[in-house]
């Protein structure tokens, strides 16, 4: 009797598992519909024109010179912006993990404040401060500093300042996490054995933290490639990157096949890039 | 070389908590001493001011004669291995082991000559190549401990090197480490808060409570004569028995010799009884140095090498003791629920006094 029970009850909690799966479908075709087939559509756009198979949008970007220029500032923005983003952030980051913790959840909060704050708004107080007439401008002009007012905002220069402070959260949060998962006895002991504390932190902090520095370095960097709005603010028309020119492409032009191709090889550089990386990282890691 | 190490007057403070009160010791060439105490007895915090990882408040450390308590940690060329090793993770098994002599400016040939030698000195010569998570625990021990050899110190620290190998493999390495230290001829400090451990290893014992040496002797000393109630419960089985308070129940018959050799002079004195020190008396010849009471038996557990008796006396005091397993013994002991005569010689008796020193009795 009980042994039937028991099948019948086990048969039921089997069906109910196949029932559970069932309800993972909507969401797969959620994304399916959403997310993939979309990405599939521009890819295929990008190979045609007037719905016939042709690579012309893929060697326009070669024929036309204006195009390397845009990808050469793309990258020269989004090296710069890295660079200086690891410079700022990782001492910021190493001087937090060594606060005492009620300080250092204060400081990672300093700088998660900001991050919740709408990009728009972050790039628009750059702008208020680098602007011609800006606050930076009036302070330098009134220590008597500058003659003339710089021209900070609508150039390279702003664009990299005001990308930098949006990055910053994305490298740092990651960074910190590795920098944590580090032993502290192993830059004591390090210290213990004869090393000073500058040679402890080269030797042994330094290569223990390179993991969290690579993956936010690559994770800062990748974002600025396809980054749009604070470009587009700050740079006033003067700093063409690749998202402004899909952006023209599909506005300005309404030529979506262009827009696409643009796309395509930003994320094949993309995909390419983290898989180098993963190459490269991969032996290091275990 | 060993080098002689002079504390005195050690204190550190965190705000008004007092980690370290007034230490002082002086620890020989070529010593090995334990640390021993329970969390918190200060034991680590000791070690760690040694090594220059935790300065103190107040007091003095000389090495040979040299003061050096404002000295930085890798100014003392002291080895030390640590509780969880440490070892680089990035480095193999030869480069961490290399590393101080590095640090030292040693050429590389001399290095990697010194690294397989203190490698060999720990049985891990053939494991240079190897990366650290590919090492076991006992494994990664070693290695810590040839690290901390290889610019061959004069004085090597050790924090709880073995509490996290399994008990097999502790004993293993608690006599090899004593044989490398009776090779190496080097002062080592260790903490641990294993009492069996501390008695295998050392030359002598600092037992720690609340930041204060409680008694520093050797190991028979301070299992056999413990100052206090404290360091009698905390290392190895006690039983005590009040030798003033007669009228619960328990009458102690000692010697006068005994009495005027133990007992006279100190406050509230207690009988220390070692579970391997009572005797069951199955006959009744008296024999003069033996000190009597009687009990009940609560229950009595074979444990193969051993059989161990609870016993309630008159007076509510819980003892246990044992005895091995031979025979004759076996036939001896009570029956569970019966009442039975033990004793203990008076040359194996000790007395404590209840009352601890800045404390009051309960």
């Amino acid at each position: 009797m009980s042994l039937q029970l028991n099948a019948r009850l086990l048969t039921a909690l089997e069906t109910r598992g196949k029932a559970e799966l069932a309800l993972m479908v909507l969401p797969s075709l959620m994304i399916v519909a959403l997310v993939i087939a979309p990405a599939i559509w521009l890819g295929v756009l990008s190979f045609s024109v007037d719905g016939a198979p042709s690579l012309a949008h893929y060697q326009r970007m070669i024929d036309n010179s204006s195009y390397a220029a845009i990808f050469l500032t793309t990258f020269q923005l989004a090296g710069l912006v890295t660079v200086i983003t690891v410079v700022v952030g990782y001492p910021t980051t190493y001087a937090i993990t060594l606060l005492p913790p009620r300080l250092s959840a204060l400081a990672l909060a300093c700088v998660a404040i900001p991050f919740w704050t709408s990009l728009l708004v972050r790039t628009y107080a750059w702008m208020v401060i680098l602007q011609r007439n800006g606050i930076l401008n009036g302070w330098l002009l009134d220590a008597g500093l500058i003659e003339r007012p710089l021209r900070m905002s609508n150039s390279f220069f702003g664009t990299t300042v005001g990308m930098v402070h949006i990055m910053l959260p994305f490298f740092i949060f990651p960074l910190y996490a590795s920098m944590r998962s580090i032993d502290g006895n192993l830059t004591r002991a390090a210290h213990g054995l004869g090393a000073t504390p500058t040679r402890a932190f080269l030797d042994v902090f330094l290569p223990l933290s390179k993991q969290g520095l690579i993956a936010g370095a690559l994770l800062t960097f990748v974002l600025c490639l396809g980054f749009y709005v604070t470009p587009q603010l700050l740079g006033g028309g003067n700093v063409t990157t690749l998202s402004i020119k899909i952006q023209q492409n599909v506005i300005v032009y309404a030529d979506w096949g262009a827009a696409s191709a643009l796309a395509v090889v930003l994320v094949v550089i993309v995909g390419l890039m983290l898989l180098a990386s993963r190459l490269l990282g991969g032996r290091g890691a275990d | 070389m060993a080098s002689s190490i002079e504390i005195a007057g050690l204190r550190k403070n965190y705000g008004s908590l007092s980690v370290l009160d007034d230490i002082s010791v002086s620890i020989k060439a070529g010593e090995f001493l334990t640390l021993l105490g329970p969390s918190g007895s200060g034991k680590t915090t000791l070690l760690m001011t040694i090594a220059g990882f935790v300065r103190p408040n107040a007091g003095s450390i000389k090495v040979d004669g040299r003061e050096i308590v404002t000295l930085a940690p890798h100014k003392r060329n002291i080895g030390m291995v640590f509780q969880n090793y440490a070892l680089f993770p990035h480095m193999s098994v030869g480069e961490n082991v290399a590393y101080p002599l590095k640090l030292r400016g040693v050429g590389r040939g001399e290095r990697d000559d010194r690294a397989k030698r203190a490698l060999a000195a720990v049985r891990m010569e053939q494991y240079a190549d190897r990366r650290i998570d590919q090492l076991s625990g006992g494994q990664r021990q070693r290695v810590a401990v040839a690290r901390a050899i290889v610019f061959e110190p004069n004085i090597i620290l050790m924090d709880e090197p073995l509490s996290a190998l399994d008990k097999r493999l502790r004993e293993e390495m608690q006599v090899e480490l004593k044989r490398l230290h009776e090779t190496l001829g080097r002062t080592i400090v260790y903490v641990t808060h294993d009492q069996k451990e501390a008695l295998t290893m050392s030359d002598r014992v600092a037992v720690l409570k609340s930041g204060r040496i409680r008694q520093i002797a050797s190991p028979r000393d301070i299992y056999d004569k413990p100052v206090d109630r404290f360091v009698a419960d905390f290392i190895g089985d006690s039983g005590f028995v009040s030798l003033t308070d007669r009228g619960r129940g328990v009458d102690l018959a000692v010697s006068d010799g005994f009495r005027a050799a133990h007992v006279t002079g100190k406050a509230d004195p207690l009988l220390l009884l070692r579970p391997e020190k009572i005797e069951i008396v199955s006959s009744p010849d008296a024999q003069p140095d033996l000190i009597r009471f009687d009990g009940v038996a609560d229950d009595v557990l074979f444990q193969g090498d051993l059989v161990v008796v609870h016993a309630t006396l008159a007076d509510g005091t819980r003892l246990r003791l044992q005895r091995g397993t031979r025979q004759n013994t076996m036939r001896d002991l009570p029956a569970v629920g019966s009442r039975f005569r033990m004793a203990i010689h008076e040359e194996d008796a000790w007395v404590v006094s209840g009352v601890q020193a800045g404390e009051h009795a309960p």
